[in-house]
């Protein structure tokens, strides 16, 4: 029998995903298409935050939306109730988005330009956090139901964000254990430079403000 | 679940590697893991089973070397680790900066193959 022997390889083990992912960012880019990628747990309120994100950016900006869940195409309905462009993506029981599935949904707009395009990701607070999905900038959601202490439990997703979204809001009062300072605190030990915002959808708390990050985003990438 | 999504990318750059080399099998693979990447050996090695089935890899052995979390102080360079656990203020040991990035602990690599 031959002997065995060791051959380095040192390589990236998404590299293939990271290098479509690359190439997609740079074609949206020329496009002058800003691709934002929302992230959180199922409930925490994604399609209710575009909607009202919606409401803020449409008035001067084309709008798409890549909506993906395991099955059905309840979220898309929705946001194509509202008048916006939507695809949805099915990932028949996968728990995250990966690049081959976000380049084929975005084939399904056939072509169509916006200025905004957003992936609402699976609901799922570990899984998507692993992979590029070629967006400019990623952000997590956080409702004030699921509790503050999420941090230390799901650290990755905290890591590789640029923004948390603080959701639902208007339940604090109902949440007294809710500690926002601790929140905060905690992701900054995982993720300095994040932004965080507190929001509502409902109320409309914090929504202008959110709008205004995403534009000013857009504005320095397409700079 | 992402392991599967994370074990087919390592059954693909460890196939294409092996047949570059002209390998008549693969006998264990190396990976390096940061902490943070929740990995766990168990579930890389059963999904591994599976996706390379009936290719040279299979039956091959998953080796994980994991990688602590590490920080960089920006503002005075020294590196150091934290304890996520704790309530105490987190800032850098040496000047209490809170200017500071992860080093490691994110990684995901195939570090080398072992073949025949």
């Amino acid at each position: 029998m031959e002997e065995s022997r060791i051959v380095e390889i040192k390589e990236d083990i998404l590299a293939d995903n990271t290098n479509a992912a690359n190439s997609f960012r740079k074609m949206l880019e020329h496009q002058g298409t800003f691709f934002v990628d929302v992230m959180a747990s199922p409930g925490a309120g994604k399609t209710t935050l575009l909607l009202a994100l919606i409401e803020e950016l449409r008035r001067s900006a084309s709008i798409g939306i890549i909506e993906a869940d395991l099955e059905s195409f309840v979220d898309s309905r929705k946001i194509k109730d509202a008048g916006i462009q939507a695809v949805q993506l099915e990932t028949r029981g996968i728990c995250h988005v990966e690049m081959s599935m976000v380049e084929r949904a975005f084939q399904a707009f056939g072509g169509q330009h916006f200025d905004y395009l957003f992936l609402e990701n699976i609901g799922n607070l570990v899984c998507p956090a692993e992979f590029d999905t070629g967006a400019h900038k990623r952000v997590m959601l956080l409702s004030v139901p699921e509790g503050y202490d999420k941090v230390y439990k799901y650290p990755p997703m905290f890591a590789v964000v640029d923004s948390l979204i603080v959701t639902k809001t208007d339940y604090l009062p109902l949440n007294p254990d809710f500690d926002m300072a601790a929140l905060r605190k905690q992701a900054r030990v995982l993720n300095p430079r994040l932004e965080i915002f507190e929001t509502c959808a409902r109320t409309g708390e914090g929504i202008r403000e959110l709008a205004e990050w995403i534009v000013a985003c857009r504005k320095e990438l397409l700079e | 679940m992402h392991e599967l999504g994370v074990t087919r990318s390592i059954v693909d750059v460890v196939l294409r590697n092996a047949q570059a080399q002209q390998a008549k099998q693969v006998l264990s693979v190396s990976l390096v893991i940061g902490e943070m990447r929740n990995l766990e050996e168990e579930w890389v090695q059963r999904y591994f089973d599976r996706c390379a089935k009936g290719t040279l890899a299979d039956g091959a052995k998953i080796k994980i070397q994991k990688v602590p979390m590490a920080f960089y102080c920006n503002d005075c360079g020294s590196t150091f680790q934290l304890d996520m656990g704790s309530d105490r203020h987190m800032c850098c040991p040496d000047c209490e900066s809170e200017n500071y990035d992860m080093v490691t602990g994110g990684e995901l690599l195939i570090k080398e193959i072992e073949i025949r």
